[in-house]
């Protein structure tokens, strides 16, 4: 029983790091239908500049303040710069080009701070935390804390504030939005700022964890994006329940049945899913025309 | 129709974009320590090729490859080079690739006409040269782990590492001396990884030890706490990881987090100070195998070893600031060894394959003895157990 707890709290930790990675990607799809493949590179970047800023003697506490602020305005200026640019394009070359940027951040990233690993301190140096024999490291519970903070922030912004109905405007219907004078692109820079922030804080509270390289982002962008189609892209409690879902089947996955299988699993649940309902598990049918 | 065209510009371009990541930077390739003024007009130099990856993935075992083999070439050359002749070493970089290994092996021999070839880093280059060397019957020292490379062993075709079989006795040799029987295995399940997996089962029974959990990870896992969830609950007493930096480091912190309370043993390949700046704390009590080099300072002074490996180290840290790690001790050994073949065979390349077969050498990695059945030449004796006490690697006896 003690196992089955403890394989229970490592797949909600790994499930947490997918769930703010998905609901990264669900918040730039739901307002511009453009699948981010750079949303990995914002992880590593938020890991990576705090990394970099501590080393220069900043405090833990203004890095990843500063890390977070770089990695909002790179989101804002991929979509304002970049994205905005090609408006024309289809969902395709827009797809492609955000592959061929988060290409050119894992080479800058590369060439700035070498191939190797960095390891970054714990937010808390304390012992983990120990219930009933099952083990919890005090920066896992950082991690579901930052998830939680995420989510209720999301919603909030979404379903209380004006900015949250026009975003929402925007993604159900941009032309009438328009009409309403609401500027789509200017929703679209929004989402893109929201997401790179999102994912510099998921960076930054996960590197402690093991550690932070130039192609951390990737691994993590494959799950992060499994779990956002298995949520059914556009609605972030789906992504991040679909999320927990993937981290919790591979943790036990591995546990009972073989370690060398583990992802194997979390995929192999996304394409039977995927088979019976092709708009993943919460999504609604007329998700996914705008892009895949 | 138009949408198919989108699909397979999506396919074209992101495999072009997977193909120029893997490239890695282009470099021309250097030449070096080739100009040994004034040794020239008596006799024209030997050329000794060199295929090193100095880019791409492999490429952290490459460059200081390239450099010990760079620092050694020079100071043969001050003592007068080989048989009064200079040597010149035409180093060749592989992008840690395969395809380009073969090609920079093939210019060497055809184009440049070198007497032998040192190489590569990465087990796959060193494999695919080693076809070439055999046809060409030309001599390679390779720089890389696969057992393969000289097992079983082909004429002229030699390696200087350790291999995981040495790894796996040597670890073995030492629970056997603390009584330890039941162990579990936690391995990357890359090559590597995969590598020591088959050795630690063969060798296990030979040693009296079971394995009671077989367990792996990805190497770019962020987390390996369910495998130690797993092994945790099993009555092992010790655990043993083989991967390469940063996956172990990963697992000591985790375990820490986990309260993992038996002795946990890491492989050489992540026998190197990055494994305590990134475990920090957690890599306290760790048990590593590794080369004597890691700690040339803490060798026994009877050892044949040591006056080799201080020599080196010091050399190696006057030229680039830095102790040198394992594999610039393998590019050393590799130059070395050869070195001894060309002065037995006064340089005659017909007779290198025999005379490099017969060469017994005292290098920095470790005794090399070459023998018909054994290319490798080196005994798990020459590793040695290093445990983490305050930030240091510590012999261990």
């Amino acid at each position: 029983m003690t196992e089955f707890m403890q394989y229970f709290a490592n797949g909600l930790v790994n499930g947490g790091i997918y769930a703010i990675v998905a609901i990264g990607f669900i918040t730039i799809y739901s307002v511009s239908k453009v699948i981010n493949m750079a949303q990995g590179e914002f992880l590593m970047l938020g890991g990576m500049i705090t990394v970099a800023l501590i080393g220069m003697e900043l405090p833990y506490g203004v890095a990843a303040l500063v890390a977070i602020l770089a990695v909002t305005l790179l989101g804002i200026f991929l979509q304002k710069y970049i994205i905005a640019n090609v408006k024309k394009a289809n969902a395709i070359s827009l797809i492609i080009l955000t592959i061929g940027f988060s290409t050119l951040l894992q080479g800058a990233a590369s060439l700035t701070w070498g191939k190797d690993a960095f390891s970054l301190p714990p937010i808390t140096n304390s012992a983990p935390l120990s219930i009933a024999g099952v083990n919890i490291a005090m920066q896992s519970v950082w991690i579901l804390g930052t998830v939680l903070i995420i989510l209720v922030f999301l919603w909030f912004l979404m379903s209380k504030t004006m900015l949250g109905k026009k975003i929402t405007a925007c993604s159900i219907n941009p032309m009438a939005a328009k009409l309403m004078g609401i500027s789509p692109v200017k929703m679209s820079m929004i989402a893109f700022g929201i997401s790179g922030a999102t994912g510099a804080i998921a960076g930054i509270v996960i590197a402690p964890l093991s550690v932070t390289s130039y192609d951390v982002g990737v691994l993590l962008g494959i799950k992060g994006f499994s779990a956002a189609i298995l949520g059914g892209l556009g609605n972030p409690i789906g992504a991040a329940v679909a999320a927990f879902l993937i981290g919790i089947l591979e943790s036990f996955g591995a546990g009972y049945i073989s370690s060398g299988m583990k992802d194997a699993f979390a995929f192999l649940i996304l394409i039977a899913v995927l088979i019976m309902k092709p708009s993943g598990l919460f999504g609604e049918r007329s998700v996914g025309k705008g892009g895949l | 129709m138009k949408k198919l065209n989108g699909l397979f510009y999506f396919v074209l371009v992101f495999a072009m974009l997977v193909v120029s990541a893997c490239g890695g930077g282009d470099k021309p390739s250097a030449s070096a320590g080739g100009e040994a003024p004034g040794a020239k007009d008596s006799k024209e130099a030997i050329k000794i090729g060199a295929v090193f990856s100095l880019t791409g993935p492999n490429s952290p075992l490459g460059v200081p490859e390239k450099q010990a083999v760079e620092l050694l070439v020079k100071s043969i050359n001050e003592k007068g080079g080989v048989g009064n002749r200079p040597i010149e070493v035409i180093i060749e970089d592989d992008k840690s690739d395969n395809t380009e290994a073969v090609k920079a092996m093939k210019k060497l021999v055809n184009k440049e006409k070198v007497v032998a070839v040192l190489g590569s880093s990465g087990s796959g280059p060193s494999l695919a040269m080693a076809e070439i060397a055999s046809q060409e019957k030309i001599s390679l020292i390779s720089m890389a782990a696969a057992d393969q490379i000289t097992n079983p062993t082909r004429a002229g075709i030699f390696k200087t590492p350790h291999t995981d079989i040495h790894g796996t006795k040597r670890i073995f040799k030492y629970l056997q001396e603390k009584g330890i029987t039941k162990v579990a295995i936690l391995n990357d399940s890359n090559s590597y990884g995969s590598g020591w997996t088959t050795q630690l089962k063969k060798y296990a029974p030979e040693y009296g030890i079971t394995l009671v959990a077989e367990e792996k990870y990805g190497t770019k896992d962020p987390s390996m706490s369910s495998q130690l969830t797993k092994i945790k609950a099993t009555d092992a007493q010790a655990l043993i990881v083989a991967g390469t930096n940063p996956g172990p480091a990963t697992i000591v912190k985790e375990a820490k987090q986990l309260n993992f309370n038996i002795p946990i043993i890491s492989s050489h390949g992540s026998a190197n100070s990055k494994f305590i700046e990134l475990a920090g704390d957690s890599a306290e009590g760790v048990l590593l195998v590794a080369g004597k080099l890691l700690v040339p300072d803490q060798i026994d002074q009877g050892d044949a070893q040591a006056i080799v490996i201080k020599t080196f180290a010091d050399t190696y840290k006057a030229a680039y600031g830095d102790y040198p790690d394992g594999f610039a001790g393998y590019g050393y050994d590799g130059l070395n060894i050869l070195v001894e073949a060309l002065q037995a065979t006064n340089s005659d390349q017909t007779k290198l394959a025999e005379a490099l077969g017969k060469v017994k050498h005292v290098g920095v990695t470790g005794e090399f003895s070459f023998t018909a059945e054994d290319h490798n030449g080196l005994s798990e004796d020459s590793m040695i157990m290093v445990e983490v006490k305050n930030g240091d690697f510590v012999v261990v006896n």
